[in-house]
C-alpha cells in the first residue's frame, strides 16, 4: 500500500488482558493506519474481543488491561471510554448492545452524544448514515428491537459512525447474518476506507474478512502467531488449513 | 356512603395519588438507570418541606449545614480516589477543581444567599426554587459518596447500601431538624363547589403541579438528548457506555432528578400535613408500591398505580381507618403475583 510510511493512527504495544488469574491476551502489538482495514482472525476464545474491548477501555469490571494503547501517538490506555470516544475510537460490540426499546433514529442520535459541542448538527450526521444505509431511513421510526439481525447490525455500525470515528472497531459484524446481508455489511466496510476511517475487524468468517482487508493478524490463545498482508495471509498454507478450509 | 362522601374521598385519593405518582416516577427513574432502589427518597420529602417551612418562618434553613458538611465529605472522597490512582495516571486537576467548585464553593454560596436575602417575603415559587437549590445537589453528592464507588454491584448490595443511606439520613435529619414537624403556608385559599362536592384549591394545585411535572418528565425523556441518554442507560448500560454516556453522569442526573421530585412532593404535602424529618419514609413507600405496579420500569403504569394507591388509601380510611396502611401495603402481594404470572419474557437479544 502507498500508506506504508504514514504513521499509524492506532497502535498497541504489549497489550495484555487478564480476567482475575486467567490471561486472555498476551503482549499483543498491532497497528493500523488511516484508511486501512486490518483484520484479526483466530479461533473462539483467542482473546479477539478482549483486544478490542481493551483498546476501547470497555473491558468488564473484572478485566484488567496492561500495556500501551497509542492513538495518534498518545497513550490513551488510562482514559475512560468517553474520552477515547471523543478522540475518535468507536467500537461496535459483538452483541450490538442497541437501545432496543428506542427508535432507530434515537439510537443513531445517541451515537453522537459526545459530539455536540463543536457546532455540528446531528441532522447532517443522520443524512450521512442514511446515505450509507438507505434502509435505516425507511425504518427510522421503528423500534430497534423489532429489526432483523442485519438491520440491527446496520444500526450498530451507524450508531458508531455517528461519533465520527477515526478508528472503527467491529467485533464479529457478520455473526448471525444471512450470507446476502453479510455481503452487504462487508460491502459497506470496504467503502469506509474511502472516508479515511481505519477499520479494525474481527471475524469468524476469515475468508470474507481477508478479502476486504489490507493487513491481517492471526491471534491464537492470547498470542499473535502470524501477521502479514491480507493477500499473503489468504495464501498462507497454515492459515488456509486452520481458518479458510479447503476450497469449496 | 352517599355520593358526597364518595366524591370527597375520591378527590382526596387522587390528590394523594398525584403526590405518590411523583415519588413513583423518581423511584422508577433511579432504579432503571442505576438499579438502585432509592429508599432515601422519603428523606427528601421531609428535608424539602422543613427547609421550605424554615424559609417561610424567617429562619435559617439548617439543611444548608448538612449541604456544607456533605460537600466537604464529597470533595474528600473525590480527592482520595484521585490520589489513590496517582500511580497510574496524573492527578486530574481540572476535575478536582470542578469538584471543589461544586462541593465546597456552591454550598457556601447557598449559605451566603440564605443570609443575604429576606426569604420570608419572597414569592412561594422562589422559595421552592431555593429549596431545590439545596436538596438537588445533596442528592447528587449522596450518589457520589455512597453509590458511585460501587455502581457495578448487584441489586441486592445496592439495596443494602440504600438502607444504610436511608438510616444515616434519618439520623442526620433528627439531629438537624429535631423531632418536631412543621407545616408550610397553603398555596391558595380558593375553593369552589362542583355539585355537592367542595373542591379545594389546594387539591387542584397539587394535581395540576403533579400532572405538569409528569408531563414535563415525559417531554424530557422523549424530546431531549439528556432524557434519551437516561432512557438509553436504562435500556442498555453497555451500549450507553459505548456511545459515551458515562454511568456516573447518568447516575448523577437520576439522583438529581429524584431529589427534585422528592422535594417537590414534600412541598406539595406540607401545607396539608405536618411534616417531620421522618414523615417521608411512609409516603415514599406508598410511591414504591405504585412503582412496583409499574414493575419498577414503566412510568405510565407506575402513575396509574399511584392513583390506585391513593384511592385505596382514601376509601380504606373511611371503611377501616385503623387498617388503612395495612390495606395499602397488602396491595403489593396481588400486584407481585399478577406481575410474576404475566411477565417472564426476557427479550434482550
Amino acid at each position: 500500500m502507498s500508506t506504508d510510511n504514514a504513521k499509524p493512527v492506532l497502535e498497541t504495544r504489549n497489550l495484555c488482558v487478564r480476567y482475575g488469574k486467567v490471561e486472555a491476551l498476551r503482549a499483543a502489538s498491532i497497528s493500523l493506519r488511516a484508511g486501512e482495514i486490518v483484520t484479526v482472525i483466530g479461533p473462539n476464545g483467542a482473546g479477539k474481543s478482549s483486544l478490542l474491548n481493551a483498546i476501547m477501555g470497555a473491558l468488564p469490571s473484572e478485566g484488567q488491561a496492561e500495556g500501551e494503547v497509542l492513538y495518534q501517538g498518545h497513550d490513551v490506555s488510562h482514559h475512560a471510554i468517553e474520552l477515547r470516544l471523543g478522540k475518535g475510537l468507536a467500537l461496535v460490540p459483538e452483541k450490538r448492545e442497541l437501545f432496543t426499546s428506542m427508535t432507530v433514529e434515537d439510537n443513531l442520535v445517541l451515537g453522537a452524544y459526545r459530539r455536540r459541542k463543536d457546532g455540528w448538527s446531528y441532522r447532517d450526521g443522520l443524512e450521512g448514515i442514511y446515505s450509507v444505509f438507505p434502509r435505516l431511513k425507511e425504518r427510522r421510526k421503528q423500534l430497534a428491537g423489532t429489526m432483523s439481525g442485519g438491520e440491527r447490525q446496520m444500526v450498530a455500525i451507524g450508531r458508531a459512525l455517528m461519533s465520527d470515528p477515526k478508528v472503527l472497531m467491529l467485533d464479529e459484524p457478520s455473526l448471525g447474518l444471512a450470507p446476502r446481508v453479510m455481503a452487504e455489511v462487508f460491502h459497506v466496510i470496504s467503502h469506509l476506507r474511502e472516508t479515511g476511517v481505519a477499520t479494525l475487524l474481527i471475524e469468524q468468517n476469515s475468508r470474507a474478512a481477508l478479502q476486504v482487508s489490507d493487513y491481517g493478524y492471526v491471534l491464537e490463545v492470547g498470542d499473535i502467531t502470524l501477521e502479514g498482508k491480507a493477500r499473503d495471509l489468504a495464501q498462507n498454507p497454515k492459515v488456509i488449513e486452520a481458518y479458510l478450509g479447503a476450497k469449496h | 356512603m352517599d355520593f358526597g362522601i364518595f366524591a370527597v374521598l375520591a378527590q382526596d385519593g387522587v390528590t394523594n395519588g398525584a403526590v405518590y405518582a411523583l415519588l413513583a416516577m423518581a423511584l422508577v427513574l433511579v432504579f432503571s438507570v442505576t438499579r438502585i432502589i432509592f429508599l432515601p427518597q422519603g428523606e427528601f420529602i421531609g428535608f424539602g418541606a422543613l427547609t421550605l417551612a424554615a424559609l417561610q418562618g424567617g429562619q435559617f434553613p439548617k439543611l444548608i449545614w448538612l449541604l456544607i458538611g456533605i460537600g466537604i465529605l464529597t470533595f474528600l472522597v473525590e480527592l482520595g480516589s484521585a490520589l489513590r490512582q496517582v500511580r497510574y495516571k496524573p492527578l486530574p486537576k481540572r476535575h478536582l477543581m470542578w469538584s471543589g467548585v461544586e462541593n465546597l464553593c456552591y454550598p457556601l454560596f447557598v449559605w451566603a444567599l440564605a443570609h443575604t436575602f429576606n426569604w420570608q417575603g419572597m414569592p412561594m415559587v422562589v422559595q421552592v426554587l431555593f429549596t431545590l437549590g439545596v436538596t438537588v445537589p445533596l442528592g447528587i453528592m449522596i450518589y457520589r459518596i455512597a453509590f458511585q464507588p460501587m455502581a457495578e454491584a448487584s441489586v441486592l448490595v445496592l439495596l443494602i447500601v440504600s438502607v444504610g443511606v436511608h438510616f444515616a439520613m434519618l439520623g442526620m435529619g433528627l439531629f438537624i431538624f429535631g423531632p418536631e414537624g412543621s407545616t408550610t403556608l397553603p398555596f391558595t385559599d380558593w375553593s369552589t363547589e362542583i355539585g355537592a362536592m367542595l373542591v379545594s384549591g389546594q387539591s387542584v394545585v397539587v394535581m395540576v403541579v403533579s400532572a405538569s411535572l409528569i408531563g414535563g418528565l415525559y417531554l424530557f425523556f422523549d424530546r431531549t438528548l439528556y432524557g434519551k441518554a437516561l432512557r438509553a442507560t436504562a435500556v442498555n448500560r453497555k451500549g450507553a457506555q459505548l456511545v459515551g454516556i458515562g454511568t456516573t453522569q447518568a447516575g448523577r442526573m437520576a439522583f438529581g432528578l429524584a431529589a427534585a421530585l422528592g422535594t417537590l412532593a414534600g412541598t406539595l404535602i406540607a401545607p396539608l400535613n405536618t411534616v417531620g424529618y421522618d414523615t417521608g419514609f411512609v409516603v415514599a413507600l406508598k410511591g414504591f408500591v405504585a412503582a412496583i405496579v409499574g414493575g419498577l420500569a414503566s412510568y405510565p403504569l407506575a402513575a396509574a398505580g399511584a392513583i390506585l394507591v391513593g384511592l385505596l388509601e382514601s376509601y380504606s380510611s373511611f371503611w377501616a381507618s385503623a387498617y388503612k396502611e395495612v390495606i395499602v401495603f397488602t396491595l403489593i402481594i396481588p400486584v407481585l403475583a399478577w406481575r410474576s404470572l404475566t411477565s417472564g419474557h426476557g427479550d434482550e437479544e
